[in-house]
């Protein structure tokens, strides 16, 4: 069993709701029910799930950008919300981020070099000038950039070199662990598929783990081993990719791989609903029974009153659901 | 023969910046009768929007149109601004990429669908905010929970698309033009999106026109393709034909570079994670576009003719009295294998 790079237990993380009254009880949402995961060092990790499923919450929760209330994120073995401020710190430098926007997370003030030295600049103080130089002539080189980048600006780059300036910013500080919300959405078909290729590159050659969030089904396909398919701040299934995507368990994984259109599928079944289409939303508390019962093809009366646990399909794949 | 209902013949789009001039969308051919669905495949900066907003009349100031833009017999490009906008709304409509932005904020979606019957169609307040009821509830937003008076904000996006829908096909238009119309949204409600449009094409009859980078989406959805790059459309046919061989190598790039592509397929877990089939490059800016073949450059078959010119549109085979064309000196001929 190779070493757990990430651990995160019962993870739970609640919004306050906007107050009718001053007078009112501050109502909550709950984001996050208990997220465990776990992502083996070297490995990736995918997390899907459609817009206000929580992925990009436990995204900020890993990062240690938004305590959870409840629940623990274990990163290198060191629980990163027990740590004091220092201790942060120095543990940051071992997980950095990757954003969506190539277009907003690069400060359009800044010089690449600026940019790409920031977290040295800040995480590790005194460093010498001539190591720093160093270290971004070898980042920009990982990610097939030329040396004479560093002195142009953000705008000066297409959306796909920008994303490479964005992985290039999170390798300086030499991490184990990359978190990736979302980080080839806003790139073409053809310069996604470069900018994957040198994140697999990177990988096998620096080491890496991934934390991969993208709602695009594909994409977690092509990059991660193990995928947790998210709906309304739980997992719902958690299986090798290859595996869940090719035979879901849970009716939710299966109804979500099944949207998405395929060529050579020719012409589209319609599946005609009766009635108005129906969302399932947040459950403010912790209700009882499964959130995915109001339009789930499978309910029973079991779903409605009981909370599904993860039953294991095989060891290393589980889906939580009664039928499962 | 009838006229079809939009022409385009040798289009251009030209756009000039200063001294310099530049065609951003090249010679396009393309027809569409009413009840056909082509799709627009490419991916930014190709100019599949470019054509859009031409049909609408709709482009950036400092743009043009030349050659042949033909709606129904009329030639667009000689119409006055208040002869447009009897089309606009009225004949062609269009649903666009953003339901966030696209709606106006102040005025009550209601009020937004109602508009366009009451300016065109001089329909009564009373009669218009009836049709406007009618219409949510065929886009599946259902009164009471939908009401007339609703703001665009206190909408979901998938929700704001369906109202966006409810707009374009409000005065029963004979094309309607969507242009990445779900985008933005999440393959659930992506796929809803899609089965309404489906079903509403098939009633009323209109042609569509769907602008997409997403092959599954056009798949899915059209009888025909054309797939552009820098401007220019290289392969186009029916859309099976075009699947099935994808004579011009971006065509087949594309496909192949896409996750969903053929080259998962056959993955090997023992032997590392597979790479995708990246298309090396990138797109050449607009005021950059070579005087030959504008995929040479990235192309894995490029041969020295292929940068001497610029390759025509030529014939490639003929199914179902449908051509299938395909802008390139040395066009595939394996099939793909689905």
């Amino acid at each position: 069993m190779s070493e757990v790079i990430l651990k995160t237990t019962d993870l739970v993380r609640e919004y306050d709701l906007p107050r009718p009254s001053i007078f009112s009880k501050q109502s909550r949402l709950r984001v996050l029910h208990g997220v465990s995961v776990e992502l083996a060092a070297g490995r990736s990790l995918g997390i899907v799930g459609e817009s206000g499923s929580g992925k990009s919450t436990l995204a900020r929760a890993v990062m240690g950008l938004e305590r959870p209330q409840s629940g623990e994120v274990n990163i290198a073995g060191r629980n990163i919300y027990a740590l004091d401020r220092s201790g942060l710190r120095e543990a940051r430098k071992g997980f950095q981020a990757i954003f969506q926007d190539p277009y907003g997370s690069l400060d359009p003030r800044h010089t690449v070099r600026t940019i790409i030295s920031e977290p040295i600049v800040s995480l590790e103080r005194g460093t010498a000038p001539a190591e720093r130089n160093r270290r971004i002539a070898e980042v920009l080189e990982a990610v097939g950039l030329p040396l004479a980048s560093a002195d142009k600006y953000p705008h000066e780059f297409s959306g796909g070199q920008r994303q490479r300036i964005a992985i290039a910013r999170a390798l300086i500080t030499r991490p184990a662990l990359i978190v990736a919300d979302e980080p080839v959405s806003a790139l073409d078909v053809s310069i996604q598929a470069q900018v994957l290729n040198l994140m697999m590159d990177l990988q096998e050659k620096l080491g890496l783990s991934y934390l991969f969030i993208s709602h695009d089904l594909g994409v977690v396909r092509a990059i991660t081993d193990r995928v947790a398919v998210m709906h309304l701040g739980r997992i719902v299934e958690e299986g090798p990719t290859a595996a869940v995507f090719d035979n879901p368990r849970h009716p939710y994984t299966q109804a979500l791989v099944a949207a998405v259109p395929k060529p050579f599928s020719g012409r589209r079944k319609r599946v005609r609903s009766d009635g108005p289409p129906q969302t399932p939303v947040h459950t403010a508390t912790t209700a009882v029974g499964c959130a995915y019962a109001a339009v789930c093809p499978v309910r029973q009366e079991i779903c409605l009153t009981r909370t599904p646990e993860a039953k294991p399909v095989t060891p290393a794949w589980s889906a939580r659901c009664h039928f499962a | 023969m009838t006229k079809p209902l939009l022409q385009m013949a040798g289009m251009s789009v030209e756009l000039s910046a200063g001294a310099s001039r530049v065609d951003i969308v090249c010679d396009i051919d393309l027809k569409l009768n009413r009840g056909e669905r082509l799709g627009i495949v490419g991916e930014s900066g190709s100019g599949k929007s470019m054509t859009a907003l031409a049909v609408m009349g709709l482009l950036p100031q400092r743009m043009r149109v030349r050659g042949e833009l033909s709606f129904d017999g009329r030639n667009l490009a000689g119409l006055s601004e208040a002869e447009y906008c009897g089309y606009r709304g009225r004949r062609m409509a269009m649903i666009f990429q953003e339901p966030m932005t696209a709606l106006n904020p102040v005025k009550s979606i209601g009020a937004q669908i109602a508009e366009g019957r009451r300016l065109h169609l001089g329909e009564s307040k009373a009669d218009a905010e009836k049709k406007a009821r009618a219409l949510l509830d065929r886009v599946g937003l259902p009164a009471p929970r939908f009401d007339l008076d609703l703001y665009p904000h206190q909408l979901s996006g998938g929700q704001r698309q369906r109202v966006m829908i409810a707009m374009a096909i409000a005065c029963e238009p004979d094309l309607l033009i969507a242009d990445e119309p779900t985008t933005a949204l999440d393959v659930t409600v992506q796929a809803q999106i899609l089965d309404l449009l489906d079903e509403l094409i098939e009633d009323t009859g209109t042609a569509l026109m769907l602008i997409t980078h997403d092959l599954g989406v056009v798949s899915e959805m059209t009888d025909r393709i054309a797939v552009m790059y820098a401007g220019r459309i290289i392969e186009t046919g029916r859309t099976d034909d075009v699947f099935a061989r994808m004579a011009h190598p971006y065509a087949r790039g594309l496909f192949a570079a896409s996750p969903h592509g053929a080259a998962l397929a056959d993955r090997q877990p023992s032997q590392g994670r597979p790479r995708l089939n990246a298309i090396p490059g990138i797109v050449p800016d607009p005021f950059g576009r070579p005087p030959h073949c504008s995929f040479a450059e990235r192309c894995s078959y490029a041969q020295a003719d292929c940068r001497q010119a610029i390759p025509a549109l030529d014939l490639i085979n003929t199914d179902d009295n449908v051509e299938h064309r395909a802008a390139c000196f040395h066009p595939r001929e394996r099939m793909v294998a689905p």
